[in-house]
């Protein structure tokens, strides 16, 4: 029995020593299940970005006034009877009550609207290029609401869909101006040393000690009001990332330090290599793995940024949509007790902020293989 | 002659715990100790010597599993206790930490807490096995660092650790380990991670106390200089089995062992130019703990290996003379 | 003392930056207070002439140059005028003055829950790696940090709405809500006082969770701990006294960050769930464009997570001999 055990570590142990150190960190990142839940939930986003037109049912402005303020019409498989059909939605009526004159949806078992795939809609340029009208599914009678109407009508799941593309841009281009600008600004501070770093490193001292939240309230307040959706975008952009870069800054600096004087870096000056060429090719490469384990943390953090300021009313703004802004018209309790699907987008920023979480963690871990 | 031991090993194993199998790290290990001797556990990096100390503790990470044998222990009340079979966390074992059993270690840079100055941390054991004042407790520990050879011991007492060198760190964590009148001190590489004229001094400083305090000592070490100059017995230790032991003398005048010989003429020599010789390293590597030859671990090294003997049953124990066995197959 | 005076007088000088940061943001919008004041006038039926404005205009000496306008605006605040509210047509300091104390009771009591709760259940959970309650608080901690504050908060109150059916928000119920202060009602504010305090404590309970679970397991191997078992410690004895104090350090040292991160996320906390602090106000003047007041809290704000940063600098002082001696 214990020859057997043996073998069998025996067989794992010898398989680490043979791999490289490239298939050591792609190990070492499979076994983290959760990093590939995360990555994985992170892609479907990225494609869901890419197609909102196509995945979406309709436009994100588009209104509904049949059935504004309407709950999630459910996918069945099963009606009235018991009998199964192909998936459908019950149809949805408006009525009154006769008391109170409020407006309620009741379902209407009898009739059923068939949910079809890739059936024919709204017309929408894919890519914004090529002239399309295939939606990934909806129904040709009546209409379907994934996740429920909002007080104008308009499809909640089509207006998230979109969000994810704009919550995930304004996402992505932060941490890369942030990134930009710290690298730029860390190279600087770490390559030159005395009197520059020290400026340099006074500014972020500075910068992190504002509370933050304050800060990026009193810029995006500074905002005029006339500016397009387009410009605030672009503005809110630019503040969180112009925030958010010390910690990369001090990162590279940090490692740029560290790695001047390192023996690796010593044995390339002697064998005659220039200046330029130590960085790229020899400092570079090992601290890139922390690099990226950073800019998968900066991710969530602007995201969650951005989604606190746009539910103020302080970030994006109409008609551009994103998380927060669909989440902007969630403020008040009697909104929610009403319209609780009003949180959904809510939930789309819990999980996207996971699954980089548990992707930086994993990339984090497989970036030190050498920790255990 | 022989008095009662102090402390006796009788047959330990101790595995490591990996996912649901076991990898021996110790097999079958016995030796016992005098009150009042030195003995030195010596060995190649990884033979088990140090996880054989720590066992006695019962210092072991939970990965490392006392799987079966026994450690006897000869307390102060004169009752014998097996340790191993001692609840890890309980007050027993407590008491024997410290108390009667000490241990000091090989990284003096890492042993004491930077955050407590040194005195607060001799005192403490001090307070944990006896019922003195605090004063007197104080006093003890001033006594202590002047006996380890501390210049200037009433200022030392208040300082932290960060301001000692790492020599005056390994005498601070000896007196430590001498603050409750150990029985037995165990020594596990004290002075392999200092410098080489450091070593001299804490060596003698340790031999001295010993004489004084009357305690057993056992002393873990690769170095066998070193060993010969402090030891009155020697068990080696090859791959988790002792291979040989007895008095440092009798072995290193005529070691039996193969290993033994291998590792005493891998010593350098100074001498004239004809007494010395060239340097003979041992032919091959230590194995992996996953490649554990069958039968003798040494065997596939050995240069007296006996196809059909020595890879088929580990050898069992010769008694050469009265201090002096070997385990191996030329002698049985 | 040489560390804390130096530590006093680099917090000092951020301050003063902070300040211009401050006074940068209020200049920030185009228009003026003197417009702003008039076009409120305007809205409410007044009739106001370009020469009243130019008016005002002087008596607040905005027409002065900036750097001018800045020094006045500091001048005012070191003597206790922090400018006028055009919203509220009262002193800011007023208007701050009459919600402060609730902002310091809410950041106090979230930073209290904080450390009492994310410091036991992660040394805990450090010490039983891998049980089942490790991996549950693991996972809570992931969600508590991943949830913005204002989603726990409309998700608590839309609970608190399903089951008990009352509006959860405010700090306190209507009978107590202007009465004068008594044991009831601190009683009563501490019933409604939970709820943000969770709401807003529950990233900082995450964050330092896992912070303190994650060093005091590297600590747990180090080998002092082992040194000290081997004289005799018992375990909870050992633990506590080199492990865990070790652990503190980093907590310590972000004491200030958690401060900050309670300071800023307050504002939201406090409109979201109508709190009587000074949250909704920051949210609003900064809405309407209400400067004075805007700046005014800006400047409190960073004051307060100043202090906070400066306390766990003391701290660590305290606690660390290593930084107290000047390690290097």
């Amino acid at each position: 029995m214990v020859e057997k055990a043996n073998k069998k570590t025996e067989n794992k142990v010898r398989r680490i020593d043979l791999a490289t150190s490239r298939q050591l960190i792609w190990w070492s990142f499979k076994k983290h299940r959760l990093a590939m839940v995360g990555t994985t939930i992170i892609v479907l986003f990225i494609i869901i970005s890419i197609f909102a037109e196509f995945i979406a049912t309709t436009g994100p402005q588009a209104r509904n006034t049949l059935y504004a303020e309407g709950p999630p019409t459910i996918i069945r498989l099963v009606d009235e009877s018991g009998n199964l059909h192909f998936p459908f939605v019950f149809e949805v009526v408006r009525k009154r009550d006769p008391i109170t004159y409020r407006s309620f949806f009741e379902v209407n078992t009898a009739v059923r609207w068939p949910v079809k795939l890739f059936i024919q809609g709204e017309p929408y340029k894919l890519f914004g290029l090529f002239p399309c009208n295939i939606h990934l599914f909806g129904t040709e009678k009546g209409f379907i609401h994934l996740f429920g109407t909002d007080r104008i009508g308009r499809d909640i799941f089509s207006r998230v869909i979109y969000a994810t593309r704009i919550s995930l841009s304004v996402g992505i281009i932060g941490v890369l101006v942030a990134f930009i600008i710290g690298l730029i600004m860390g190279g600087i501070a770490g390559y030159s040393g005395g009197i520059v770093d020290d400026v340099i490193m006074r500014l972020i001292e500075f910068i992190r000690s504002i509370p933050s939240l304050p800060l990026w309230l009193g810029l995006s307040a500074a905002l005029p009001r006339e500016w397009s959706a387009l410009k605030v975008y672009a503005a809110i952009t630019l503040i969180l990332s112009g925030i958010n870069w010390t910690s990369l800054a001090r990162r590279v600096r940090g490692k740029l330090l560290s790695l001047r004087n390192v023996e690796f870096v010593l044995a390339a000056r002697i064998t005659g290599c220039s200046n330029t060429r130590i960085v790229v090719r020899h400092m570079l490469p090992s601290f890139l793995s922390y690099l990226i384990v950073d800019l998968t943390i900066a991710f969530p953090y602007i995201i969650l940024a951005e989604t606190t300021l746009s539910f103020l009313g302080l970030g994006l703004r109409e008609p551009i949509v994103s998380w927060g802004v669909m989440l902007y018209s969630a403020q008040n309790i009697r909104s929610i007790a009403h319209m609780p699907w009003l949180l959904i987008p809510g939930l789309f920023v819990v999980i996207a902020v996971i699954a980089f979480n548990f992707m930086g963690d994993g990339l984090r871990d497989a970036a030190d293989p050498f920790k255990k | 002659m022989a008095n009662k031991p102090l402390l006796e090993i009788k047959k330990l194993n101790i595995s490591l715990k990996v996912d649901d199998s076991f990898i021996p790290i110790t097999e079958d290990v016995c030796f016992s100790i005098e009150p009042g001797k030195i003995l030195a556990l010596v060995g190649e990096s990884g033979c088990g010597k140090s996880v054989t100390a720590f066992s006695i503790l019962r210092l072991l990470p939970k990965e490392l599993k006392i799987v079966k044998g026994e450690i006897l222990f000869s307390r102060r009340n004169e009752k014998t206790v097996d340790i191993a079979g001692l609840p890890p966390k309980g007050k027993k074992i407590q008491a024997i930490r410290g108390g009667e059993i000490a241990m000091i270690f090989q990284e003096p840079m890492s042993s004491f807490s930077p955050l407590h100055s040194i005195g607060n941390q001799i005192v403490e054991v001090i307070h944990l096995h006896s019922s003195v004042s605090k004063k007197d407790a104080h006093n003890t520990a001033i006594k202590l660092l002047k006996k380890v050879g501390i210049a200037d011991a009433k200022q030392a007492i208040n300082r932290y650790p960060n301001a000692f060198s790492g020599g005056m760190r390994q005498r601070a964590m000896i007196a430590r380990a001498l603050s409750c009148n150990p029985l037995l001190l165990i020594a596990d590489e004290p002075t392999t991670a200092l410098d080489v004229t450091i070593q001299a001094q804490v060596l003698s400083v340790i031999k001295d106390l010993q004489e004084e305090f009357g305690m057993a000592v056992i002393f873990i070490s690769h170095n066998i200089g070193v060993v010969a100059q402090m030891a009155d017995d020697v068990a080696i230790m090859y791959m988790g089995r002792i291979v040989e032991k007895g008095a440092v003398l009798e072995i290193f005048k005529r070691p039996r062992h193969p290993y033994t010989a291998n590792l005493l003429r891998v010593v350098p020599h100074l001498g004239t130019l004809e007494e010395r010789r060239r340097l003979e390293p041992i032919k091959g590597t230590v194995p992996s703990l996953f490649e554990r030859p069958p039968g003798c671990p040494f065997g596939p090294r050995c240069e007296s290996f006996m196809p059909g003997k020595c890879n088929i049953i580990f050898p069992s124990l010769t008694q050469i003379k009265e201090n002096h066995s070997v385990y191996c197959h030329l002698y049985n | 003392m040489y560390p804390i005076l130096r530590r006093l007088v680099s917090t000092l000088v951020t301050l003063i930056l902070l300040s211009m940061v401050a006074f940068i943001i209020i200049e920030l919008p185009p228009g003026d207070f003197a417009d702003m004041y008039a076009a409120k006038k305007v809205a409410s039926g007044t009739v106001v002439t370009e020469d009243e404005v130019i008016a005002i205009r002087i008596e607040l000496g905005l027409d002065r140059p900036p750097y001018i306008r800045y020094l006045k605006w500091i001048s005012g605040i070191l003597h206790g005028d922090l400018g006028f509210s055009w919203q509220y047509r009262r002193p800011v300091r007023e208007v701050i003055g009459e919600r402060l104390p609730m902002t310091l009771v809410l950041a106090l009591s979230t930073v209290f829950f904080i450390y009492f709760t994310a410091l036991p259940l992660g040394i805990y959970s450090a010490l039983r790696q891998y049980s089942t309650i490790d991996y549950t608080l693991g996972i809570l901690g992931y969600i508590g940090l991943a949830t913005p504050n204002f989603l726990l908060a409309l998700i608590f109150m839309y609970l608190g709405h399903l089951w008990f059916g009352t509006s959860v928000g405010g700090l306190f119920s209507i009978e107590y809500e202007s009465a004068a202060w008594s044991f009831a009602k601190f009683i009563d504010l501490l019933s409604h006082l939970w709820v943000p305090v969770i709401v807003l404590g529950t990233a900082g309970t995450a964050f330092t969770f896992r912070t303190i679970r994650a060093t005091l397991l590297d600590e747990l191997n180090k080998m002092y701990v082992t040194a000290a078992r081997a004289s005799g410690l018992t375990e909870f004895r050992l633990i506590i006294k080199y492990p865990v104090r070790m652990a503190l350090n980093p907590i310590v040292s972000t004491f200030g960050w958690e401060l900050t991160r309670v300071i800023s996320g307050a504002p939201i906390i406090g409109l979201v769930m109508s709190l009587p602090d000074t949250g909704p106000l920051f949210i609003n003047s900064l809405l309407n464009q209400d400067m004075y007041l805007a700046g005014a809290m800006i400047l409190i704000y960073c004051v307060l997570a100043m202090l906070g940063s400066f306390i766990s600098d003391i701290l660590l002082m305290i606690l660390d001999p290593r930084i107290r001696l000047g390690e290097k």
